[in-house]
């Protein structure tokens, strides 16, 4: 018995580095196996669908704002990549920009693919208008004139020449605001944008920031919200239900290592708890000695 | 007098201008809009001293310490010589899709920043397996809460057990978010002592003066 | 009349019947189509409230015939003329405009009428009346903001009153925050060791809250460690907090008599990309191995690489901050954490200014305030989903109940 606790004891202080490559191992091995799971659409993905669905409806343009670099693109562009099959089925005209300047050359790279994959016309389906610095300041001033901000797009044409963004001055003339962001950006589209002009503004974040929105979402400041990779995968499913995608991507491909990171995480933490009592016990049998 | 001067303009104008972009939030009309929205138009070229600024003084500390011979001086010329040939090939060969600049940008700083950041998975569960014991009952409540939580985002666990799943929702939507406004008012609260203060020049920190 | 009467017979005389009954539809088939097609009604425009002028709201009642493909908004300047420019065009079914001048901008305080044109499916057209004159304005105030700026007002308020307060020198209370209690021992662990103190400030800017409040913090650690001789290292992330910091360093340095110790190096611009900053500050931390870290302000995910390396070095941590989604975080890599508020309150009472501590007083009042309103608002709003809300009004001898219930529920509601 008191091998056991000793033993535990020791698991309890266990390295660090055996916790990496347990989790090392939990995150590879289900991408070696075709193991997949499935989540189903929850009642968030289903709101922020609506929330898109409407802004489509509407016939006016939506805006994408892409705010995540390499760094988070695993949990972030099969969000993205949904919400521009989305937006291109429908046949919906989008406005992309960023506010990061490593989000440019990616969604340059995923526009490109859509624009092969739905025979768009740069320019009059869609249009990138790059990136702008100064993210608080041109959140705000966008809700009065786009222009002073972007002059140009990001193949250097001016926006008065682009026939998407003729009779789109500011952010009152799209249907939606859509932003992507691994950052706290859309944090600052509630305070600096939806606060002072009152648009729908629709998010896609990583997990870690999706307890920072929730609050806006009951408060309806935000109208929709796709958190992290699971909210991706749940989409994804969507939209395969809808037939907008014909088969599920790289979110839901994500859900098994995510799933058996977080039981080795479960595991570990069990084992932490159990070297701590034992050792408690160990104590105080030393103590009554 | 000129120290006076020096420290009294700034103080006057942050006071002025403060205040009227305060003010203008909530006036609409185009008489205090549109000087308003000048002032947020200036910061994009202020923005460029800004990178001046931290270029400078960069490049200027690593040469020191190359010439000082300081400690680890070598990781002094990687970066000057990094910062060197960004800058040589980005203005030489611009910096668009597909010119060198670029290709460095996607093939080095990217996986780099991609590596560092994945690091968080590691980091997370070595930071849970410390942090969470059940020492107090406190720390046991979060504990359990942490447990159901995380079941709750495994779809198979959703898909066995949907009481799990819908307490996790319940953990995150409510309790979660009820401490997060608390925090989040007493944050706002805090941030506009901040700015009342800094106008008013109670505060002179963000002038580079001790208080 | 007659001369139509007679041309006609005429015709009917000289022609065979067809021919007759061709000109007598020629003749009325304008007015056929002009009856066929009737126009909108009840045009009104109004200047909307609450913006910068430019913008009215064109409204009108559908025709009563059917039939329209689309309705033409069209918009005359000044207040006689007939002719006008198209500026909008709705379908059928639909019954008002938003006339915000996108291509042709309305001016303000100009004015201006608008006519409704249907328009049939085979291009038939029929206008209706003009609407009454109207002028688009400017507001001094937008009233969709108003529960806000009483808020702002009221804070300012008690804030003045507080401030006042203080400069009389009345002193208040304030329960001390544990992690600025710690900061004193924390920076005399690293003297005792021989190792350096380690400031992180942030990765915002000076000009976010967070940030200011953090380089308040710093000058009291800078201080601290300029008396115990010991080193002070200071990463910067954002290049405007930068000279700042490095300011408030060699200030603290010379206030406590150390100047010759000030070493403007220590006080670094590294990087402003999140993930480069963590590796290089979890370089440094791994090289110098510092007693004691400091992280104060807004972070980002990066956080968890600077606080685990700090950690497994053996560091004692104290760190506070603003960001919600970091605060889990903190508490579980760092010794002491400030939560929010506590972050700002500490900058604001660590300078033992009677009149910076008094402003902490201000946030007290003001959630006292937000404690009370709160739950009444959810009360109010509970007894109007009851339909409560209109039975007590009534009871109170209120003149309209429905309508003040809807007023109440909308001002609980209101504004952004």
């Amino acid at each position: 018995m008191s091998r056991i606790a000793m033993a535990l004891t020791r698991l309890s202080n266990l390295d660090r580095r055996w916790i990496f490559l347990v989790i090392l191992l939990a995150v590879a091995l289900p991408l070696l196996t075709p193991v997949e799971f499935r989540a189903s659409p929850s009642d968030e993905t289903l709101r922020f669908d609506d929330a898109l669905q409407k802004a489509i409806d509407s016939g006016k343009p939506i805006m994408v704002d892409v705010d995540f670099g390499p760094q988070t693109m695993a949990e972030l562009e099969p969000v993205l990549l949904a919400v521009m099959h989305r937006i291109f089925t429908s046949k919906t005209k989008a406005i992309f920009f960023t506010l990061s300047p490593d989000a440019t050359a990616p969604t340059r790279r995923y526009l490109a693919r859509m624009e092969k994959q739905y025979n768009l016309n740069y320019g009059e389906d869609y249009v990138f208008l790059g990136y702008a610095s100064s993210f608080a300041y041109t959140m705000y001033g966008m809700g009065t004139s786009i222009e002073t901000y972007f002059h140009s797009d990001d193949r250097g044409t001016p926006i008065r020449r682009i026939p998407i963004m003729a009779n789109v001055e500011s952010i009152k003339d799209v249907s939606a605001v859509v932003n992507i962001a691994s950052n706290a950006f859309p944090k600052f589209w509630i305070q600096y944008g939806v606060a002072a002009f009152g648009f729908d503004l629709l998010v896609g974040c990583t997990a870690v920031n999706a307890t920072d929105l929730y609050p806006y979402l009951q408060t309806g400041q935000l109208k929709g919200l796709l958190a992290g990779g699971r909210a991706g995968a749940e989409y994804e499913t969507l939209l395969v239900e809808k037939g907008v995608i014909e088969k599920t991507g790289d979110a839901t491909r994500g859900l098994a290592p995510q799933s058996l990171a977080l039981l080795s995480l479960l595991a570990l933490i069990a084992v932490g708890n159990a070297g701590y009592f034992a050792r408690k016990r160990l104590d105080k049998g030393v103590g009554a000695r | 007098m000129k120290e006076r001067l020096g420290y009294r303009v700034p103080f006057v104008l942050l006071l002025i201008l403060g205040i009227f972009m305060a003010a203008q939030y909530y006036i609409p009309h185009p008489m205090v809009q549109k000087p308003a929205q000048m002032m947020i138009q200036w910061k994009q070229p202020l923005n460029a001293f800004i990178i001046f600024l931290a270029l400078f003084g960069l490049a200027a500390m690593h040469v020191r310490k190359v010439i000082r011979k300081q400690r680890r001086w070598g990781y002094s010329v990687i970066t000057l010589t990094s910062m060197a040939l960004m800058i040589f090939v980005g203005m030489v060969w611009g910096t668009r899709h597909g010119t060198i600049f670029s290709d460095l940008f996607k093939h080095v700083i990217t996986p780099i920043e991609a590596t560092m950041f994945s690091l968080l998975a590691f980091f997370v569960a070595s930071a849970a397996f410390r942090a969470f014991r059940a020492r107090t009952v406190g720390a046991t409540v979060l504990l359990l809460s942490a447990v159901v939580v995380i079941l709750g985002l495994i779809p198979v666990v959703e898909d066995l057990c949907p009481p799990i799943a819908r307490a996790s929702d319940f953990l995150l939507k409510y309790p979660n978010t009820a401490a997060k406004r608390a925090i989040m008012i007493g944050v706002a609260l805090g941030a506009i002592s901040v700015a009342m203060k800094t106008i008013l020049g109670i505060d002179k920190t963000i002038l580079g003066r001790d208080r | 009349m007659r001369w139509a009467a007679t041309t006609l017979y005429k015709i009917y005389v000289r022609s065979n019947c067809q021919t007759m009954v061709f000109f007598v539809l020629l003749a009325i088939s304008p007015g056929l189509s002009a009856h066929g097609l009737a126009p909108a009604h009840n045009v009104t425009a109004q200047d909307e409230p609450d913006d910068g002028g430019g913008v009215i709201q064109v409204r009108w009642e559908i025709s009563e015939s059917g039939g329209v493909a689309r309705y033409e908004i069209i918009r005359m300047k000044g207040a006689g003329a007939t002719d006008g420019i198209v500026v909008g065009v709705r379908n059928g079914a639909q019954d008002s405009f938003l006339d915000e001048g996108d291509e042709h901008a309305i001016e303000n305080d100009v004015d201006y009428r608008y006519t409704v044109r249907a328009v049939g499916a085979d291009g038939e057209t029929a206008d209706s009346e003009p609407s009454a004159q109207v002028r688009a304005s400017a507001s001094w105030l937008d009233t969709t903001l108003a529960a806000n700026m009483v808020a702002v007002i009221v804070f300012a308020a008690m804030f003045f009153v507080l401030v006042m307060r203080g400069r009389r020198g009345k002193p208040l209370y304030i329960r001390p925050i544990d992690a600025l209690e710690a900061m004193d021992d924390a920076v005399g662990r690293a003297a005792e060791m021989g190792r350096p103190v380690f400031y992180a400030p942030g990765l915002h800017s000076v000009t976010q809250p967070a940030t200011v409040a953090s380089i308040g913090l710093l000058s009291r650690v800078a201080e601290k460690s300029a008396r115990l001789h010991t080193r002070i290292m200071v990463p910067n992330y954002d290049p405007l907090t930068w000279p700042v910091a490095q300011e408030v360093v060699r200030q603290s340095f010379i206030k406590a008599g150390r100047q010759e110790e000030y070493d403007p190096d220590d006080i670094s611009y590294l990087t402003s990309r999140s993930f480069t900053y963590a590796a290089a500050v979890a370089g440094m931390i791994v090289r110098e191995k510092p007693a004691t870290n400091f992280l104060f302000g807004h972070f980002y995910s990066e956080f968890l690489i600077l606080a685990e390396t700090g950690a497994a070095t053996g560091a004692l941590q104290i760190g506070g901050t603003d960001s919600t989604a970091q605060l889990p975080f903190f508490i579980t890599t760092c010794d002491k954490t400030m939560i929010g508020e506590e972050l700002f309150a500490a900058a604001a009472i660590v300078g033992d200014d009677p009149i910076s501590r008094s402003t902490v007083k201000a946030h007290d009042w003001f959630k006292v305030a937000l404690m009370v309103l709160i739950p009444t608002g959810i009360a109010v709003g509970m007894l109007a989903d009851f339909g409560m809300l209109e039975e007590l009004l009534h009871g109170l001898g209120v003149g309209d109940p429905a309508a003040a219930a809807s007023g109440i529920v909308e001002a609980l509601r209101g504004g952004r």
